[in-house]
């Protein structure tokens, strides 16, 4: 493993080939302002130095609750939003600091998946321009062309070839979501971050995209970011699984580690939080105090220390760092701190 | 002997028919809606928006717009007493203080510009003989129930001032402010984090057991279902489509809904590469089969008597009731008096 990475000395990047997206120490800060004169007071920290790395064809989950920065993390990899500090290498390049024609270039092989199907899609186009909008952005095809290309999109997400002459507003929730896979798909991208793509859907409708996702991760060989507040949905979908809390990554880990062996307090406590659709099991519960504090004001030290059940004094004087604690398993707790 | 059965139930619902004007034509949103709810049981409603859980529960409580919607057959038995016989002014004195609810969202349901000490009042006000001073004060001990820390602070603040957590506190804290026999919880925590719903969810079974309160808790979620309940109602496209005690239905699901749909949530504590589905979707009001079962489009075991026999809800097995017709039982009266007819 070691021997296939090589840093490239002038930039200071992973030529490994594995590697589809790393995100070292990603920062952003919304300022605030107050005050007559606006001035700024403080920042909200949305995602306060998060790391992660993607390997090519597999599914991170990132799970958290909301306002714990998930969102944020997706939409700064992507640049949707600029980050404040911090690297995010894609495929080999670093696409923080790339600006027009090259950025545009670049988005091509990252798209996204959003939330609110009724919100995501433009109520006046028709879902053929909906879906063929990225590649008239990108190529010069011809309108036959485009129509045909179009129309397998459609029926590989599982809509009819008609459905090209509808309007949003004819398709229920679950078809508008497969309405927005199309479109995420139309370039063929190498990676999808998915920004909980089902948590506005019904159950029996949520397991038809789940599924629907991880067919189409097979066939067009995608690597996909996905985020939800829903940690069963997303042990199901991923391989491996980041925890966020408060802009912090807590725990990262595989899937069955993070949902087995949890060993930060908080994934403990999110982990026995779920309530397990089977009457004759009975969780050892934790239950949390409080609620989340806000990230204008975050606690000092370890963010989680004012609702930690077993936190002790020194946690709210030392950030703590990941460190691998179990092979594969990183956790951010001073718990696990030999020294 | 069957009136015996029933004597002791605090809610009953008989044969409950809602519907809303469209077009100038009366839709029946739920449809043929029976079932019981003994003092002190939990009972939850389960099944995915626009099912008719919500048009129920506001029915009981004879909360929906009078101009457009209407409860077009049956009755609501509350202690005996028909809910929808009573006028507005008797219905006034029964909300609050024998039924209460909470709702899905308590952002919506709490008045931003009001306090929430003066809210909370406002049901003390409206129900009982009390001054001002004992109000406020019963206010605090009652937050203080609900698990509220400082609530001598909390109640001179208005709700955007609080969590979504705590404003669900505030929420049930009005509700139980008149020791209620029946609490409606509608979706109570469907808006809040995973942590925070464990903590309401544990407060709710807390008060249920100290105020020997029934709870109808109407969810979309099957976890929340099989930690909270006694008794499972699952309703789709305004059917009651079985009934069952809570062990029963996990373990032995009788209608093809319920079983599809416990099949298709991901489970932490399994390992599946698919999920199972359910095609389609649910048919809407206006285009609801007249006849027939009304999952029979969608439903994995129909056959040819599913789209031209209307089944009716039926005793399947001890304690377990549903609306199918892999079941004999289910078989419409006269349909079964035909079917002897043709082989005698």
């Amino acid at each position: 493993m070691s021997q296939q990475v090589q840093l490239d000395e002038k930039k200071d990047i992973h030529v490994d080939k594995e590697v589809l997206l790393e995100v070292r120490n990603l920062k952003k800060y919304y300022p605030v302002h107050a005050g007559f004169f606006k001035r700024k007071v403080g920042d909200v920290k949305a995602v306060d130095d998060i790391s992660l790395t993607l390997k090519k064809g597999e599914t991170f989950g990132l799970v958290g609750e909301s306002g714990c920065g998930k969102s944020t993390a997706g939409r700064t990899i992507l640049r949707l939003t600029e980050s404040t500090d911090g690297q995010v290498i894609f495929d080999g390049k670093d696409i923080t600091n790339l600006s027009g024609s090259l950025l545009r270039e670049k988005r091509q092989d990252f798209q996204m998946v959003f939330q609110d199907p009724y919100a995501s899609l433009n109520p006046k186009m028709m879902v053929g321009h909906l879906v063929d909008e990225p590649i008239r952005n990108y190529t010069n095809k011809s309108h036959k062309q485009l129509k045909t290309e179009v129309e397998e999109l459609l029926e590989r997400v599982g809509l009819r070839a008609e459905d090209y002459f509808k309007y949003p507003h004819e398709f229920s929730g679950g078809q508008r979501q497969r309405i927005g896979i199309a479109r995420a798909l139309a370039l063929n991208p190498k990676l999808i971050v998915a920004d909980e793509p089902v948590s506005a859907l019904d159950v029996s409708i949520q397991s038809q995209v789940l599924n629907l996702l991880k067919e189409l991760q097979g066939e067009f060989d995608l690597t996909y970011l996905f985020i939800a507040h829903d940690l069963s949905v997303v042990k199901h979908m991923s391989d491996r699984i980041g925890v966020m809390y408060l802009g912090h990554m807590v725990e990262v880990g595989d899937k069955d580690a993070i949902y087995k062996e949890p060993l930060h307090p908080y994934t403990q406590a999110l982990t026995s939080a779920i309530p397990e659709p089977d009457p004759l099991i009975k969780k050892e519960r934790i239950i949390l105090e409080g609620d989340v504090p806000s990230p204008q004001n975050p606690p000092t030290g370890c963010v989680f220390h004012t609702r930690c059940p077993v936190a002790m004094p020194k946690c709210k004087e030392i950030i703590p760092q990941l460190k691998e604690v179990r092979p594969n398993q990183q956790v951010a707790c001073l718990l696990y701190d030999k020294e | 002997m069957i009136q015996n059965q029933h004597d002791n139930d605090l809610l009953r619902l008989k044969n409950l028919h809602t519907g809303f004007m469209i077009d100038g034509e009366l839709h029946n949103a739920i449809v043929d809606v029976n079932f019981n709810v003994k003092p002190k049981e939990v009972v939850c409603v389960v099944g995915e928006s626009g099912c008719g859980k919500s048009v129920m529960s506001l029915s009981i409580m004879q909360l929906l717009p009078k101009l457009n919607s209407k409860i077009s057959a049956g009755e609501i038995l509350f202690n005996g007493e028909d809910l929808t016989k009573k006028t507005d002014k008797e219905m006034n004195k029964v909300r609050g203080k024998d039924i209460a609810m909470i709702f899905q969202e308590p952002m919506t349901a709490l008045n931003p510009v009001f306090t929430v000490g003066s809210q909370l009042q406002e049901v003390l006000f409206n129900h009982l003989e009390i001054t001002s001073k004992d109000a406020r004060e019963k206010s605090i001990e009652l937050m203080r129930q609900v698990g509220i820390s400082r609530p001598e602070k909390i109640i001179d603040e208005y709700p955007h001032q609080l969590s979504g957590g705590m404003r669900q506190r505030v929420m049930i804290a009005m509700a139980v402010a008149l020791h209620p026999k029946l609490l409606i919880a509608d979706e109570p925590t469907t808006a809040l984090d995973v942590t925070v719903q464990a903590q309401i969810l544990e407060l709710l079974k807390d008060i249920q057991e100290k105020e020997d309160m029934a709870i109808m808790l109407i969810t979309h979620d099957l976890g929340v279902v099989a930690e909270m309940a006694h008794k499972v109602i699952v309703m789709y496209a305004g059917q009651v489509v079985e009934t069952s005690d809570v062990i029963k239905l996990f373990k032995n699901p009788k209608h093809p809904y319920t079983k599809a749909l416990l099949n298709s949530i991901p489970r932490m504590d399994r390992d599946e590469e698919k999920l199972n589905t359910i095609g389609g979707v649910v048919p809407s009001l206006e285009n609801m089969p007249q006849v027939g079962c009304r999952f029979a489009g969608r439903c994995p075991k129909a056959f040819g008597d599913c789209t031209k026999v209307t089944p009716k809800i039926a005793e399947v097995s001890d304690g377990q009731s549903a609306r199918c017709l892999l079941y004999e039982e289910c078989y419409p009266e006269n349909h079964i008096n035909e079917k002897e007819e043709i082989k005698l």
